[in-house]
């Protein structure tokens, strides 16, 4: 023990007063001081939860938007708005969606519906609609984003509204430093296409002698190796292959074949060429997004061109390349988002009439643009027509509308093996384990989540 | 486990040997315990013992205990808290038995703890003892140690990514331009863990290391005098005097050590996310990804009371060791 | 130590000199930890000195600027965080020390029956691994009616097995005689537990509330779930929701950083005497 000391500190009589104090104080604060400036009101209130789409003024800025929006509609309704990190937003969905007072309105995609689809957690919005608002919600939407959302006795658990993806997107920069190579037009060609943009800082290319592969100044490809990233491109490889990654009985592995191991492949070796970046080269994801914007990569499949990097890189020339495709064709991984209510709301019917108003197109299209994302329609002309903020951000989103036709959603589970898919196929492509040790063991661990999930 | 650790302090009460602030002898008065007296008592406390627990009873009934129980109820179902949950026996605990995933986890674990442990014991163990010599700007130097240990992880984390990012981590500029070395830091599967540990040791090892100062501080100077009169040099000290008198608070380090190792989560959480690969999906990762990220919450329930006796078997293990250790030790 | 200067040898003039490579090692070495122990916390506080998108760490001073610290508190919701994380940090460590301290004399000086089993129970409990207990904990705290309330991010967090455990071994070394000296004399046990356990408890009490106040100031998947409206949310919490992939400032996050550093780093120099005085350590000695 230290020293005691007994003169420095409290009286007794003052340390008593204290932990009583101290006990009434936090008895207090249980009570609810300071909580006042919760919005509440006659007409009812309701929480509307959203994960970030854009940058946090422009999620605010919407959010805002859409609850000055709604008191068009429903006069004293009070919206209180909550942007969840994406890190851990399904934590905190799983928590509330337990609890007993879950988020009225929530945006969710295909792998968060996998989870709720069977749960009874969301509403059916087949109870609320009338036919004719029925059809506006349903007609003309992709198949497989309405099969996501619907239950297993027909319940339309959430509205598909938005969808994008991540094209591949080219830095005209590094491309004419490497002489122009032929574009590629299939995921094979994309390695020696990657290998042709890859220099060192003195300017030697990896192919030349001598190549320095602690100082690359360009590599042809950025692959950042985290399942938040890879979950946007990977399943393609399989689909283009004419494999998937779970099969068709949805038990097991869909990629233990012949198309499955050759996708396999092709990602391997474009990963081992040295033509990749390393996994480890940025900590922060902001610079992952902007790889070949910045000129670090010479390609990558990234999301929509914002106006904050526009800024940041003025002078970047970017180019979408045409979707490359595999044996059995062309495929791009599409994120789809909805707006799905919860079944417990306290207020059934104005949470109905919030979503309707989100759905609407005036809306959601508020949203879309702010995202940067496509409608889940088919789009008559140009979506983005309007100029926006930059116009490489027009000249981007056009050349991607291309993409659309060949949109694939993730699929439809009931369990999610995305996650740990991605680390075991990881595992692989950076030599942890040999293709058959991956598989074998990818086997037996989606085979458990089948057999738990149920 | 933790039974066992409250023992090693019964024997004290029953002496009445004083610790902590009872060392600071207070004046007594004589204290006739009549037997008769003393059963009197013994009736009677359970009322005050009520009214002085009673916050305590309710908050840890609310919300650990009755959690704890319903973690255990789950263990016997199946479907989700979401949909609704019916009995399934034994189902869950069969499944564990053939879940290879679960079993790798708890290797992985193993490996953390199998580095984790000895780094942190013979480093925090070290440091105490530097801290703990009477040396001018010790608390300068121990103020700095300590520095981390205020941080929360989520923090230490953000502090570590920057540090080895390949293009600006000074870190990583570092190891690559001065020692010409490429630090595969969390990109290959063991320098992850050993990464992970290090960054662990980091957060934790001011903590520690001080609560060595202080067991280091309450050696007796007579009893090193007298070894050192008898020629012993300072590893001897150390290894044969101070080590096994601080053996009370070894034990109790390791098991927290220990704890903190099979728990492993928030670290894991912020810079890894389970990578490379599955490299660094502990038990916890894995349990924490079928508790919310898809899977069941019952398998999940199941999961965590194996590593609950799993680690309650270790530290088990360890206390027990190195109680049966103590006692040959005799005197000590 | 006191006894060493009483009756340890005096070292002479030439034993100083002897003893001069072991004291010049020792600081040696202390300064080896300490660099690689505050390094890192330095490097952050450079970085956040600097307006750049990406980390920064170069140390030209005539870069540095305090805008992303002026950017932080010009937003009204980050002071907000602030208040509420110490607001509930404080309410926590008082909340805890207050119960703990009444239950460890229970433990500590009263028999009755179950005594044992009830604190084994709750020993057990610390090693039970948080993702078991998260749901059922957030389930009971919603019945309750706590989300997004200050007694949803401070009672749950007072529930902890640990303070009961520290302070009952401090319990434990009152001496019987004492407590039977005023027993004789008449006193009830809310008079022996005012008059003599809470004065000669102070010191691990102190320590206590110094550990739960780091703790939960630091906390962040709990309130995480607990707020949920953004003017609920405690520091950590905000600092991570803004965190996103799209937030390309990684200099303002690093100055959160640092903000969320400070009060622990005062609190530490204030009271460090709590922190390093073995108060733990004694708590385990036999």
């Amino acid at each position: 023990m230290a020293t005691n000391s007994r003169s420095g500190g409290l009286s007794r009589r003052g340390l008593l007063q204290m932990a009583g104090v101290a006990g009434l104080g936090s008895v207090l604060a249980a009570c609810g001081l300071g909580e006042g400036d919760k919005a509440s009101s006659a007409g009812g209130d309701l929480n509307f939860w959203l994960t970030p789409n854009a940058s946090p003024e422009a999620m605010k800025a919407f959010t805002d938007k859409m609850t000055t929006g709604f008191r068009d509609v429903a006069k004293d309704a009070a919206v209180s708005s909550l942007i969840i990190p994406w890190d851990n937003a399904l934590t905190k969905y799983t928590a509330a969606f337990s609890g007993g007072n879950p988020p009225d309105v929530t945006y969710q995609i295909i792998p968060w519906m996998n989870k709720w689809r069977s749960t009874g957690v969301l509403a059916d919005f087949k109870k609320f609609a009338s036919a004719e608002e029925l059809a506006s919600f349903t007609e003309g939407q992709p198949e497989s984003y309405l099969k996501a959302a619907t239950g297993d006795n027909g319940e339309l658990f959430a509205v598909p509204f938005t969808q994008g993806f991540q094209p591949l997107v080219l830095n005209l920069a590094v491309w004419e430093k490497a002489g122009k190579p032929p574009l590629p037009t299939t995921l094979a060609e994309m390695i020696p296409f990657a290998e042709a943009m890859t220099f060192d800082k003195k300017g030697r290319n990896l192919k030349d002698a001598g190549f320095d592969k602690n100082n690359v100044e360009h590599y042809g490809m950025a692959w950042p190796a985290l399942p938040t990233f890879e979950d946007n491109w990977v399943w393609q490889y399989f689909w283009a292959y004419g494999s998937d990654y779970i099969n068709e009985a949805r038990d097991d592995i869909g990629f233990d074949n012949a198309a499955g191991r050759e996708a396999i492949d092709v990602m391997k070796r474009l990963v081992s060429s040295g033509a990749t970046t390393p996994p480890d080269l940025y900590s922060d994801n902001a610079r992952w997004q902007t790889a070949t914007v910045s000129g670090k990569t010479g390609m990558q499949w990234m999301p929509p061109l914002t106006e904050a990097v526009c800024k940041q890189f003025p002078d970047a020339r970017l180019k979408v390349i045409d979707l490359p495709g595999g044996p059995a064709g062309k495929a791009i991984v599409a994120g789809c988002g909805y707006y799905a209510m919860a079944a417990k709301s306290k207020n059934p019917d104005l949470t109905y009439q919030f979503a309707k108003f989100l759905l609407d197109p005036k809306q959601s299209d508020v949203y879309i643009r702010m995202i940067l994302g496509l409608p889940t329609r088919p789009v008559e002309g140009n979506y983005y027509a309007e100029p926006l903020a930059d116009p490489r951000m027009n000249t981007f989103l056009n050349e991607a509308a291309g993409y659309g036709q060949h949109a694939r959603a993730t699929l439809v589970l009931p369990y999610q093996p995305q996650e740990y898919l991605l680390g075991k196929l990881n595992d692989h492509l950076f030599g942890r384990q040999t293709l058959d040790d991956m598989i074998s063991e990818a086997s037996k661990g989606i085979k458990q989540m089948a057999k738990t999930g149920k | 486990m933790s039974v066992r650790l409250v023992g090693v302090r019964r024997g004290a009460e029953a002496a009445g040997a004083p610790a902590g602030p009872g060392r600071a002898d207070p004046p007594v008065r004589s204290a006739p315990a009549g037997t008769r007296a003393a059963r009197r008592r013994r009736a009677g406390d359970l009322a005050p013992a009520g009214v002085f627990l009673a916050a305590k009873a309710v908050l840890f009934g609310a919300f650990m205990l009755f959690p704890f129980g319903y973690t255990i109820y789950l263990t016997f179902q199946r479907g989700s808290l979401l949909s609704g949950l019916e009995f399934a026996g034994l189902d869950n605990y069969r499944s564990i038995a053939g879940d290879l995933l679960f079993r790798q986890t708890l290797w992985n674990t193993l490996l953390f703890m199998a580095v984790l442990i000895p780094l942190t014991l013979v480093v925090t163990i070290g440091v105490g003892l530097l801290l703990s010599s009477k040396v001018r700007g010790m608390s300068v130097y121990r103020s700095l140690i300590y520095l981390p240990s205020l941080l929360s992880i989520v923090v230490a984390g953000l502090i570590w990514k920057m540090l080895i990012d390949s293009e600006t981590g000074p870190l990583e500029r570092f190891t690559s331009g001065v020692l010409h070395l490429d630090v595969p830091w969390l990109t290959d599967a063991n320098t992850a863990i050993v990464f992970l540990s290090v960054v662990t040791l980091w957060t934790s090892i001011g903590f520690y290391s001080v609560i060595f100062m202080s067991a280091f501080n309450n050696v007796s100077e007579d009893l090193l005098d007298a070894a050192r009169i008898d020629g012993a040099n300072g590893w001897q000290t150390l290894t044969r005097i101070k080590l096994p008198l601080i053996k009370p608070v070894l034990q109790v380090v390791l098991v927290l050590v220990t704890i903190n190792a099979v728990q492993l989560f928030d670290l894991i959480y912020v810079m890894t996310q389970g990578g490379p690969g599955t490299a660094t999906y502990t038990a916890m990762w894995y349990i924490y990804q079928n508790a919310f990220n898809g899977g069941s919450v019952p398998y999940a329930a199941t999961m965590s009371m194996v590593l609950l006796v799993v680690t309650a078997v270790i530290a088990a293990i360890f206390v027990r060791r190195s109680r049966g250790e103590e006692s040959t030790d005799g005197h000590a | 130590m006191a006894t060493r200067e009483l009756t340890g040898r005096r070292p002479s003039h030439a034993g100083r000199l002897r003893k001069l490579p072991r004291v010049l090692s020792v600081h040696a070495v202390a300064i080896v930890f300490s660099v690689l122990c505050a390094a890192p916390v330095l490097l952050v506080v450079i970085a956040s000195l600097h307006d750049s998108v990406y980390a920064d760490f170069s140390v030209r001073v005539s870069e540095w600027t305090l805008t992303n610290y002026e950017r932080l508190f010009a937003n009204e919701v980050f002071v907000r965080w602030m208040l509420n994380s110490l607001w509930v940090a404080a309410a926590v460590t008082a909340l805890t020390v207050a119960v703990d301290i009444l239950a460890a004399y229970a433990f500590g000086k009263l028999r009755f029956a179950g005594r044992d089993v009830a604190f084994r129970t709750m020993l057990a409990t610390m090693m039970l691994p948080f993702s078991a207990t998260l749901v059922p904990v957030y389930l009971l705290a919603s019945e309750l009616g706590m989300v997004d309330h200050y007694s949803g991010l401070i009672i749950p967090a007072a529930a902890g097995p640990f303070g009961v455990y520290l302070l009952r071994q401090f319990v434990l070394g009152i001496p019987n005689s004492l407590m039977e000296a005023a027993r004789v004399d008449g006193a009830n046990h809310w008079w022996i537990f005012r008059r003599v356990v809470l004065p000669l408890c102070k010191q691990p009490m102190a320590v206590l509330a110094i550990f739960t106040f780091v703790a939960n100031w630091n906390s962040f998947l709990w309130p995480l779930l607990m707020a949920q409206s953004e003017h609920m949310m405690t520091l950590p919490v905000g600092i991570a929701t803004t965190n996103t992939q799209f937030t390309q400032n990684i200099s303002l996050i690093t100055a959160g950083a640092v903000i969320s550093i400070l009060p622990m780093a005062v609190l530490f120099a204030v009271f460090q005497r709590y922190f390093t005085s073995g108060v733990l350590a004694g708590a385990v000695k036999s």
